[in-house]
């Protein structure tokens, strides 16, 4: 059978697509998954063992998603400010928004997000919570960052939240965040380093 | 079941979607969880039903657990580069239809090797593509596209008739002249000249 022709996947049976899924790596179950609504939902029903938790870093030099399975990082997917250089980039719609990706590796993705980049990450944050049902673990500084309430609707329910440079902002502004964002197991608040 | 000797002689009578039966061994229908948790205990009398597949497909499926028979246990998925010569072949001379049926029979009958080297193989159809690539691979073609690709093809054969009507014309042509061995055609130009220049010399 030719391994390049057309394959009617979605049609085979469930535990046949579930052994198929098995053998793809995350970021290729992530790739399979943004195909159409019936793929996602297929990804949804099956179980995926192996990977423990996504993780969000939020602060001013970066921001990034990543997929982990223990301390290994299966996939990663971050944000720039600038627009892209190249013209290899692709454009997804997840969810109603259009998204700019440039694949950069096997498991490395970049998406140019110059304004709103709240957008870009919240959507591909609820894909991959409804895709993997992972816990969130969320690194958020928001010392530097221009209006960072913004960000909080990515993650309004967290399963751990740590707050870095947290003795930079007011009392009020902290509690705002406490206020906004329900965490499930553990919340640590650091202070800078002086 | 047809014959009650030592088990691994046992052969059973499988009854395929279209009435036909035909005898499995007791050895390679055990390979089949599906078969075990229903027949092994209790016994079949008479052919056992699958019919929801065909003969074919039936055969292919048994076929391989025949041969898979005297291999080793299975200790999970190998990768499909460490496949025997043979396994290759088995899947290679299979077209899509068959190899789809072939999945299907498999998962109904629980045949875990084989179904997990079929999966294996559809999962490299995917393996490393992007989003785009994957709808090409997962999706299938429409009805219009299909029929678009009929006529594309019907004029490709129509074209490739043409050509070889042509060829077969010109080759009847040419077919007198090379049937003729190469003395006779010497002489036969020989005696043109010799009349030409005859009549030449007349005049």
């Amino acid at each position: 059978m030719s391994e390049s022709t057309s394959f009617p996947f979605l049609k085979l049976p469930f535990l046949a697509i579930q052994n198929i899924v098995h053998n793809l790596s995350c970021t290729e179950i992530t790739e399979l998954s943004l195909c159409s609504r019936r793929s996602k939902r297929l990804m949804q029903s099956i179980r995926h063992p192996g990977l423990t938790r996504i993780e969000i870093t939020i602060d001013r030099l970066r921001m990034y998603i990543a997929l982990l399975k223990g301390l290994e990082i299966c996939s990663i997917w971050s944000v720039t400010k600038e627009l892209f250089s190249t013209t290899d980039y692709r454009e997804d719609v997840i969810d109603k928004v259009s998204i700019r990706i440039l694949r950069l590796g096997n498991s490395n993705f970049q998406i140019d997000a110059p304004t709103q980049p709240e957008n870009a990450i919240k959507v591909l944050v609820d894909h991959m919570k409804d895709v993997f049902k992972l816990p969130l673990t969320v690194m958020f500084e928001p010392f530097g960052l221009e209006n960072y309430r913004r960000f909080l609707p990515i993650f309004p329910v967290c399963y751990r939240l740590y707050v870095y440079s947290s003795d930079k902002i007011s009392e009020e502004e902290l509690q705002f965040i406490k206020d906004n964002v329900v965490v499930e197991w553990q919340a640590e608040f650091y202070k800078s380093k002086k | 079941m047809t014959s009650p000797a030592s088990s691994s002689e046992v052969k059973y009578l499988i009854e395929s979607s279209e009435g036909n039966t035909f005898d499995v061994s007791g050895a390679a229908l055990r390979q089949s969880n599906t078969f075990n948790a229903m027949f092994l205990n209790i016994g079949a009398d008479g052919p056992i039903p699958f019919t929801d597949y065909n003969e074919a497909t039936l055969k292919k499926v048994f076929e391989y657990c025949e041969h898979s028979v005297n291999e080793e246990n299975y200790s999970g998925p190998k990768h499909q580069d460490d496949l025997s010569k043979w396994d290759l072949n088995f899947f290679n001379e299979m077209d899509q239809k068959m190899f789809i049926d072939v999945i299907n029979a498999s998962n109904f009958l629980d045949i875990e090797r084989l179904t997990s080297y079929c999966c294996e193989r559809i999962a490299r159809m995917l393996r490393g593509k992007n989003t785009q690539e994957m709808i090409k691979v997962i999706t299938l073609p429409t009805a219009e596209e299909l029929e678009a690709k009929q006529k594309v093809e019907e004029k490709k054969a129509a074209a490739a008739k043409k050509v070889a009507e042509k060829a077969a014309e010109t080759a009847e042509k040419t077919e007198t002249l090379e049937e003729l061995p190469v003395q006779q055609l010497v002489q036969t130009t020989r005696n043109k000249l010799t009349r030409k220049y005859l009549s030449f010399s007349n005049e």
